[in-house]
């Protein structure tokens, strides 16, 4: 089995600035063609303030058995970011060294920001505001309640999986 | 350990790897998407009857259980039907290795659809052909979500990618020589946004 030197959960990051819930969490999902090391996960901030913003932001990786998600690593990081531009960001600091293996696994992003939402990533940008729920199996979803810490454990029947904001995909390269 | 290969996966695939690791059993996706992360450039109106086809690389085996389609539909009477075909290329003909279809009668907006299949099937690894069909009881036709709606002048070049069908059709055909489809303009590479679960 190859070892991938990156993989990207968009094959390219779309201009608009998602409508990320604050001190919530949302879980989308990254499909790994092949193993790769979970040493740095970078992602594009979208300013569209009137001035500096800043941003903490945790991400978990979670594997999905049954209905459960279950976190296996995580990495996180605190930033500031001047107004009207778009800056890459990386967090290096993971939780633990891992070699993520082929498949499916899900990414739970956390974000909290002082400001009322003119700040967040770029990422899938067309409007997947659908009236009804997801159907089939489970492939993202956002957390109905406020958090300040990944959950080791969430039940993804707990998760809204209808409109725009439950289904986001931020644009996330993982490098090895 | 040596480098024994470089492998590019290309479109639908973004990694970049080297070969040379370790075997391990083949993991089983629980979902697979035409284009990942949901990208989508607009919902764009699909002619009934129209069969579209396309290429897609699975990389990893895939439960055929529910295709789904993100639809908006122009009003709230009559019924659309979506199909769905899964297709195996040999040579110059497509044939048909499992189907889905449903109906539709509802009057949101914009609405995921799930197709019910007709068979179960595990999908290997590889290139695969996803088809797709709208038939409609009124004159006023459904919207999918589509990847382009550019329009270039001359033909796909090279081996089969995509194309549609000219002759209308209500039903998933069990072979289509790929000589009969139109593979020019933007009817041929507007493409539905297709995710398969398991």
């Amino acid at each position: 089995m190859a070892q991938l030197l990156f993989e990207k959960s968009l094959p390219y990051y779309g201009p608009s600035r998602l409508s990320v819930n604050n001190a919530s969490m949302t879980f989308c999902a990254m499909n790994f063609n092949d193993s790769i090391s979970f040493n740095t996960v970078n992602m594009v901030f979208l300013n569209e303030a009137g001035g500096n913003r800043s941003m903490s932001v945790s991400l978990g990786l979670y594997s999905l058995s049954g209905s459960t998600l279950s976190l296996a690593n995580s990495v996180s990081s605190t930033f500031s970011q001047p107004a009207a531009n778009r800056i890459y960001i990386s967090m290096t600091s993971t939780s633990a060294t891992q070699n993520i293996t082929p498949g499916i696994w899900y990414i739970g992003y956390w974000m909290s920001r002082s400001d009322t939402g003119d700040y967040a990533p770029s990422g899938q940008y067309i409007n997947l505001s659908a009236g009804n729920a997801f159907p089939g199996a489970f492939i993202g979803g956002a957390m109905t309640v406020s958090t300040n810490a990944l959950p080791s454990s969430y039940a993804t029947s707990d998760l809204d999986i209808t409109g725009q904001d439950a289904l986001l995909v931020p644009f996330i390269i993982m490098s090895a | 350990m040596a480098l024994v290969d470089f492998q590019l996966l290309g479109i639908g695939g973004d990694g970049v790897g080297i070969a040379g690791g370790t075997s391990a059993a083949d993991p089983q996706l629980q979902f697979f998407e035409n284009f990942p992360g949901h990208l989508g450039a607009t919902l764009g109106v699909r002619s009934v009857g129209t069969l579209s086809v396309h290429a897609v690389n699975i990389p990893l085996s895939l439960s055929f259980n529910y295709p789904v389609v993100l639809v908006s539909r122009p009003n709230s009477g009559g019924q659309q039907t979506v199909q769905f075909g899964l297709y195996s290329l040999n040579g110059s003909t497509l044939s048909l290795a499992n189907s889905a279809s449903n109906s539709i009668s509802f009057s949101s907006a914009i609405s995921w659809i799930s197709m019910v299949t007709s068979a179960t099937q595990n999908i290997s690894p590889g290139a695969w052909y996803f088809a797709l069909n709208v038939l409609s009881s009124q004159t006023s036709n459904l919207s999918l979500l589509i990847n382009s709606s550019i329009n270039p002048a001359n033909a796909v070049p090279g081996a089969f990618l995509m194309g549609r069908m000219t002759a209308s059709t209500n039903a998933m055909p069990g072979s289509i020589a790929t000589s009969v489809l139109n593979i020019t303009g933007s009817g041929a590479i507007r493409q539905p946004y297709i995710i398969i679960t398991a």
